[in-house]
């Protein structure tokens, strides 16, 4: 893990320490800050998959021999079917 | 009574919407009969004004823009947000709602910018990203809960596609730039009239285009010896590409979307100026 690597883990880390102490102190928006924390931790986890699979080219981005950009384009469009799924749900909770 | 807008105020409205998508149209024909790479780059017609103006200029604008747009992202997680000329409370709710604004915007934008991540234009820099449509969109329609999911979606995909880097900074704040843009500057979200046609085309289309792309072309040249791309690359590659990527589709696809988005959105409650309080 390079130096930047730890950087980038460590904001995610940091939002979510901001949160947990949001909510002790019970500052609105403890809820955003942990989840804001933890998808970025989530990305972090992906590009470490990502990472230690060998799906990166050595020139930046995917490696276009391997599976990763057929995978990528897969994983695009389920989260793309979770986005629907969250907005379906919430649309139909919410009452004004 | 309601006042309808004229004929000739619509027909305003078309002409500038037509235009615009013209000349993008005009640009991808330019842009694909010289080719995509970085030779072909300094000959495409988008690329002129930055090859005109020059890196120093260049630099020193997007460091102008960067600076404001930090602190504008800071203010808006914050709790507060620019009005007029001042700096005022804008009490979000962060409810349970807002939350699950924030993570579907991350996800179908994510999403979306993953479907097509295998398409590089620039490795470890940009890619073909008709999913940037939604940005503005999102901004327009959930205000700060969804910028803040346009940001993050834009860091997961990134980390899909194989372009997370400390760049990625640069592209979390300038994504939610695209989105705060028309979510702050146009008085009319509608879609339905001239006015909000207009203002659509102009900040949510083009301003917001350019401000993301000098915002991060900017964070790139500073941050050369640890990113790698060389500047030239930079600034007669990567901003004019940035600038094509997002207007081909914000100017296209984004203004059909936010008119058959908008009406359910604002029924049901969760367009953001109903969920916001202002306070002087």
């Amino acid at each position: 893990m390079n130096q930047y690597e730890i950087l980038l883990i460590s904001i995610g880390l940091a939002i979510i320490i901001a949160g947990i102490v949001m909510a002790f102190i019970r500052v609105r928006g403890w809820l955003a800050a942990l989840s804001v924390g933890g998808l970025w931790l989530f990305g972090m986890a992906l590009y470490a998959i990502y990472k230690y699979s060998g799906f990166y080219s050595p020139t930046g981005g995917l490696a276009q021999s391997t599976i990763a950009p057929a995978m990528t384009t897969i994983l695009g469009f389920l989260l793309f079917l979770v986005g629907v799924g969250i907005f379906v749900y919430v649309y139909r909770r919410i009452r004004r | 009574m309601v006042s309808r807008p004229g004929t000739a105020l619509w027909s305003i409205g078309i002409v500038i919407a037509v235009l615009f998508i013209a000349l993008f149209v005009f640009i991808a024909y330019d842009i694909v009969s010289k080719g995509i790479s970085p030779d072909a780059a300094s000959k495409w017609l988008i690329t002129q004004p930055f090859i005109v103006l020059g890196r120093d200029f260049l630099f020193a604008v997007g460091g102008v823009l960067w600076v404001i747009g930090t602190i504008v992202f800071f203010l808006e997680i914050s709790g507060r947000t620019v009005l007029g000329f001042r700096i005022i409370r804008q009490e979000l709710r962060w409810d349970a709602v807002d939350v699950s604004i924030t993570a579907l915007c991350a996800a179908l934008y994510g999403g979306a910018l993953a479907a097509t991540g295998g398409i590089p234009i620039i490795p470890g820099f940009t890619w073909v990203r008709p999913g940037n449509a939604l940005a503005p969109l999102f901004g327009i329609l959930f205000g700060v809960p969804g910028a803040l999911g346009v940001a993050i979606g834009n860091f997961i995909a990134d980390a899909l596609t194989g372009y997370l880097s400390i760049g990625s900074i640069g592209g979390f704040i300038g994504n939610f730039i695209i989105a705060w843009v028309p979510y702050k500057l146009m008085k009319d979200h509608s879609f339905r009239t001239p006015r909000s046609l207009i203002e659509y085309y102009i900040w949510g289309g083009i301003i917001g285009s350019i401000w993301v792309s000098l915002y991060i072309s900017w964070w790139l040249d500073l941050l050369e010896p640890v990113i790698g791309l060389p500047r030239p690359l930079i600034w007669g590659w990567f901003a004019p590409w940035v600038i094509f990527n997002n207007c081909i589709v914000t100017l296209t696809i984004t203004p059909i979307l936010g008119y058959i988005l908008y009406q359910p959105i604002k029924m049901r409650g969760l367009y953001w100026k109903d969920r916001v309080a202002i306070k002087g």
